[in-house]
C-alpha cells in the first residue's frame, strides 16, 4: 500500500513502549501492533487524534505516502 | 449460542438416521429383487407382522422407471442409485455445516463452502435429472438390450425447485461471504 505508517520510528523517537502508548490511547497493545505493522485496513480519527496528543506530533509524522516507484525501488 | 449447539446436535442425528434409513432401504430393495417394481415396494412379514419399505421416484424419472421397468430392467438399481447419491452428498455438506454450527462457527468461510456446496450439488443434480435418462437410454439402445426403450428428457418442476433452491443457496452463501469479507475488514479498522 502506498501509505507507510511510521509509528514505530514516532515511538522510537519518543523512547516509548508500544503497551505504553496503547494504555495511554485506550485500545489494546494488539491493535495498536496491527496499526504499527502496516495491517490495518483504515485508522479512526478519534484514535489517530489520541494517538497525536500522546506522541505530541502531527498525523504527517505517522501517515507517510510512498508512490509506487519508490516502493519499486526500495524492492 | 448454547440453544445452537443443541439445536445443531439434533439435526445432525436426525440427519444421519435420515440419510442411514435411505441407504438401508434403498439397499434391502435392491438386494430383495423380487419386490413389486410398478410400486417399487417391497410387503413382508407375516400375519402379525408387516413390513413394507418403498422407494419414491422423482416425478421426473418415474416414467422412465416405468419404461426401463417395462423393458424389464431394474429401474431401482439403475435410477434409484444415482438418485440417492446427490441426497447423501446434500446430507453430509449439511451434517459438516451444523457441526461446524455446534463448534461456534456461525459466521465463518468454512460454514459459507458448506452452503456453496449444498447449492452445487442441488445445480448439479439438474444437469443430472435432464441427462441421465438420456444416458441411460442410449446406453441401452447402442448396447443392443432393448430397441424399443423411448428416449426420455424431463423437464419439469422438480427440476425448477432443485435450480430455485441452488441458486438460493449460493446467492446466500455471496451474501453471508461478503457479511465475513465486511467483518474482517470491519476488525481491522483501528
Amino acid at each position: 500500500m502506498a501509505i507507510i505508517i511510521e509509528l514505530g520510528v514516532m515511538l522510537a523517537k519518543r523512547k516509548m513502549k508500544l503497551n505504553d502508548l496503547a494504555a495511554a490511547v485506550g485500545i489494546t497493545p494488539q491493535n495498536l501492533s496491527v496499526l504499527k505493522s502496516g495491517r490495518a485496513k483504515a485508522v479512526r480519527f478519534s484514535t489517530l487524534d489520541a494517538i497525536c496528543r500522546t506522541l505530541s506530533c502531527s498525523p504527517g509524522d505517522l501517515l507517510i505516502f510512498q508512490s509506487e516507484d519508490e516502493e519499486n525501488e526500495e524492492k | 449460542m448454547s440453544k445452537i449447539s443443541i439445536a445443531s446436535r439434533w439435526i445432525q442425528v436426525l440427519l444421519v438416521v435420515l440419510a442411514f434409513s435411505q441407504l438401508v432401504t434403498h439397499c434391502v430393495l435392491v438386494i430383495n429383487n423380487p419386490y413389486d417394481q410398478s410400486t417399487r415396494e417391497l410387503n413382508t412379514g407375516s400375519d402379525n407382522l408387516s413390513i413394507v419399505a418403498n422407494y419414491d421416484m422423482t416425478n421426473s424419472w418415474e416414467t422412465m422407471a416405468d419404461s426401463l421397468y417395462a423393458e424389464g430392467f431394474d429401474a431401482l438399481l439403475i435410477l434409484g442409485t444415482v438418485q440417492l447419491l446427490p441426497y447423501l452428498c446434500i446430507y453430509l455438506f449439511l451434517f459438516k455445516l451444523f457441526n461446524l454450527y455446534r463448534q461456534g462457527q456461525v459466521f465463518t468461510l468454512a460454514t459459507s463452502q458448506c452452503l456453496r456446496n449444498v447449492g452445487k450439488t442441488l445445480l448439479f443434480w439438474i444437469a443430472i435429472n435432464l441427462f441421465y435418462p438420456l444416458f441411460v437410454t442410449l446406453v441401452i439402445r447402442f448396447g443392443g438390450w432393448s430397441d424399443t426403450l423411448a428416449i426420455h428428457i424431463n423437464l419439469g418442476t422438480t427440476e425448477v425447485y432443485y435450480l430455485l433452491l441452488g441458486l438460493i443457496f449460493y446467492v446466500m452463501t455471496w451474501v453471508m461471504t461478503q457479511g465475513i469479507e465486511m467483518k474482517q475488514d470491519q476488525d481491522l479498522v483501528i
